[in-house]
């Protein structure tokens, strides 16, 4: 997987190369924010949905091509487990590198992001019985596409749909922690 | 000193001589003269049923005790827990026999009968001029006949005139119908009428064979497993093809688990049953001993509380080879009473018939093997009135102990039979005094599920109505269930029941295990029960360290032993405990995959 992953940051790179005009650096700040989606239904009904906060850093060496660094957090959720509904809370934060390859529609630019994100997942479980945890992180994949419209000078909105499929085993039990969320943000721009 | 060279052969010659007639005579002095003796009249070329006895169990005894201790049936392991508390419930007995002598023996014989663990031997058929050659073999101890018995039905013509009994009126729980005096007469209503059935105690029924399980007051019965060791298959039933027509395992099943209310209740209607047929179902009965062996070593293996074995083997079939004699009614000679000793051992309460053999003037008596053993309850016979029934088989022993041990009705007996669904009959012989007594034992251990098989035989012959002047005709005399059941014990019982479920308990990211304890409080209790303790031993330990984990107060049933991983196994006991402190015995639970 980390193997195509590189292959393709490398063809986004040698697209991006291909139709180079610019000499500079842009670079990007910003921050976006939405509903991130649990796929397995037994989290679904123990934690729910939650939401989530991306703040990232964005270089954009060439004209198509560009690079990201992004935190994922926010999604902290309590719930009830085990036989005897002990309360617990589960959380999972993200480190996120990706390639990104742009394509103008003006006035819009759409874009595509190809990463590799380092999750962390973390679940409590406290009751007058018991104090259990399970800290765990794993890599895996990602992909998101999304649009971006320059509102004002570097300003800009944009909206994102990511998916992370994220299954994971700490112990016996294999659990799908993957899900789609859907992201809208605010981000400035600027030459460098 | 110094020898000429001819006196040196002389003197070497003669040492091997003797050193060869020395190990031939070894060697032939494993066979039994007996055997010899039928070798001698019969030929080398007949076809004899023999014992062949070993020296060891092999090498690395250690290793194979604990691979026999891992893998102890559960029900067993709880009737040793209560019978040998502190001492090894694992030993050199449950050791398997050697498959390397067996495989070694098996080239000489016809075919492998039964392998006898306890004996430390196996049953073979094999061909006189074959014995030698496996008397050869160096793991071999003893080569003995496996001795053929007539067993005999009671004979009626000296039975006088049945008594009647004096019917007591008192409304009890069930109706009982024409079976009313034979459990009346032993006190088994009022255990019935506080709600005791022998629920939770497995029977062992090692008889001639079973029937007709569909008849009405059969069709209850909680039948866990059947082996016929006659014909080495499940099927116990006496059928044409299975050696036989006979009704008598049908019958004594009867008369301790049946119940159709307004005609049959057994005294341990409730309990649970293993069906063992043993021996030849045809009506001039051809048992064999080793049968049996086989019989009470399968119901250890399968966990039973109790043999109930309305069987004896003391007057041989055929050949005219004289069978046990008076002297070897000693409790240590007979091959089912040395069987049955380790039964006993190993906590598994024998009740055998005592024999219809009739009266014996001392020393000599009548009595059957196994009913000669110390560890066994010889059950004699009375009539519904009491008196003595005259075929009724009688000691000492050989030793000097009084048999038989107890008596119940064994005349006029009312059960089962055979031709129909809803066909009964009624019944004479000790076979059937066996069954009543045995199931008042399943009743006491029902209600003491603490007590070992010594505990109850104590309570039911100090209890009966001859105990304080027993004698060879009566023994302790009549049973009397109830004043067995309550015999000398505490105010205080353990609970009735106590089981385990093993629940898994999803974290999502992995499972962890509960075993959720149940129990029931204990009817029989005299005072309230303020709390119950619960205590918990790691499997493997075989229950020598044991930790209290929980008080609960007396109106807890139900308690979760919580944080378990699935490969982790614990022995359960229980207690439960009055409000001055007093403490019953425990009963144990464990859970079983």
């Amino acid at each position: 997987m980390r193997k195509r992953l590189i292959n393709g940051i490398i063809f986004l790179v040698l697209i991006g190369c291909a139709v180079q005009t610019s000499q500079s650096i842009q670079v990007g700040i910003g921050l976006n924010y939405g509903l991130r989606q649990v796929q397995d239904e037994i989290l679904k009904e123990t934690y729910g949905d939650g939401y989530v906060y991306v703040p990232y850093l964005r270089l954009i060496p060439f004209r198509s091509i560009g690079f990201e660094i992004a935190y994922e957090g926010g999604y902290k959720k309590n719930g009830t487990v085990g036989l005897y509904e002990e309360d617990s809370t589960l959380s999972v934060t993200g480190l996120e590198f990706s390639g990104m390859l742009f394509l103008p529609l003006r006035p819009l630019v759409a874009y595509v992001k190809l990463g590799l994100g380092y999750y962390t997942y973390k679940q409590d479980i406290e009751s007058d019985y018991t104090r259990l945890t399970v800290d765990h992180s794993k890599w895996t994949t990602f992909i998101s596409g999304g649009i971006s419209l320059r509102v004002f000078d570097g300003l800009y909105i944009s909206a994102e749909v990511k998916s992370v499929p994220l299954i994971v085993r700490p112990y016996d039990t294999e659990v799908n922690l993957g899900g789609l969320r859907f992201l809208a943000g605010i981000g400035y721009s600027f030459d460098f | 000193m110094r020898y000429k060279p001819h006196t040196k052969i002389f003197i070497a010659v003669t040492l091997a001589l003797f050193m060869a007639s020395s190990v031939r005579s070894n060697t032939e002095d494993k066979i039994s003269s007996s055997l010899k003796m039928m070798i001698q009249n019969q030929g080398e070329q007949t076809q004899f049923t023999v014992w062949i006895f070993f020296n060891d169990k092999g090498p690395e005894l250690d290793k194979k005790i604990q691979t026999v201790q891992s893998s102890l049936n559960p029900r067993a392991l709880k009737r040793r827990l209560r019978h040998l508390r502190h001492t090894p419930l694992v030993d050199e007995y449950d050791v398997p026999v050697e498959e390397k002598y067996i495989q070694s023996v098996q080239a000489h014989t016809i075919r492998i009968r039964h392998r006898s663990r306890w004996l430390n031997a196996v049953s073979a058929e094999a061909y006189g001029y074959a014995l030698q050659r496996i008397a050869d073999l160096d793991f071999v101890k003893k080569i003995d006949r496996v001795r053929f018995f007539h067993f005999r039905e009671p004979d009626l013509t000296q039975a006088q005139a049945i008594e009647k009994p004096s019917l007591i009126t008192e409304p009890h729980a069930f109706d009982y119908g024409p079976s009313f005096n034979q459990l009346n007469q032993i006190n088994v209503p009022a255990l019935h009428d506080l709600g005791y059935s022998g629920e939770g105690v497995l029977i062992c029924m090692l008889d001639t064979g079973f029937k007709n399980l569909t008849h009405q007051a059969l069709d209850h019965l909680d039948i866990q497993a059947t082996w016929d060791f006659v014909n080495d298959d499940p099927n116990v039933f006496d059928d044409e093809g299975q050696m036989g027509v006979g009704n008598h395992g049908t019958q004594t099943l009867g008369t301790i688990g049946g119940y159709h209310p307004g005609e049959l209740i057994g005294p341990a209607y409730g309990a649970s049953y293993i069906l063992g047929k043993t021996e030849n179902t045809e009506w001039e009965r051809h048992i064999e001993e080793d049968h049996w062996v086989a019989g009470a070593e399968w119901a250890d293996d399968l966990g039973a509380d109790i043999i109930s074995s309305s069987l004896g083997y003391r007057y041989e079939f055929t050949h005219g080879e004289e069978g046990y004699t008076s002297d070897d009614m000693d409790g240590e000679t007979a091959i089912t009473t040395r069987g049955a000793n380790i039964a006993a051992s190993r906590g598994i309460l024998i009740v055998n018939s005592a024999g219809n053999e009739g009266p014996a003037s001392p020393p000599d008596n009548t009595i059957i093997a196994p009913s000669d053993s110390p560890n066994v309850i010889a059950a004699g016979a009375v009539y519904p009135g009491g008196l003595r029934v005259e075929f009724s088989s009688m000691g000492p022993t050989a030793d000097g102990r009084i048999k038989p041990d107890v008596m119940a009705q064994g005349s006029d007996v009312y059960t089962v039979e055979i031709g129909g669904s809803n066909i009964y009959d009624s019944v004479a012989g000790t076979s059937f005094s066996c069954p009543l007594t045995a199931g008042v034992a399943a009743l006491i251990l029902e209600i003491n599920p603490t007590w070992t098989n010594y505990d109850i035989m104590d309570a039911i012959k100090s209890t009966a109505d001859n105990s304080s002047s027993p004698d060879n005709q009566y023994g302790w005399g009549i049973v009397d269930a109830y004043g067995a059941a309550f015999y000398g014990v505490k105010k205080i019982f353990p609970p009735k029941s106590f089981a385990v479920q093993r629940i898994p308990n999803d974290y999502i990211f992995f499972t962890q295990f509960v075993d959720r304890l149940t129990w029931s409080t204990n009817p029989g209790n005299e005072i309230p029960v303020a709390s119950y303790r619960l205590y918990e031993s790691r499997s493997d330990s075989q229950g020598n360290d044991f930790v209290l984990i929980a008080e609960l107060d007396g109106q807890t049933f139900t308690y979760d032993r919580r944080g378990l991983l699935f490969e982790e196994a614990y022995i359960y006991k229980i207690t439960s405990v009055s409000e001055s402190g007093e403490e019953s015995a425990p009963v144990y639970a464990t859970y079983s995959q």
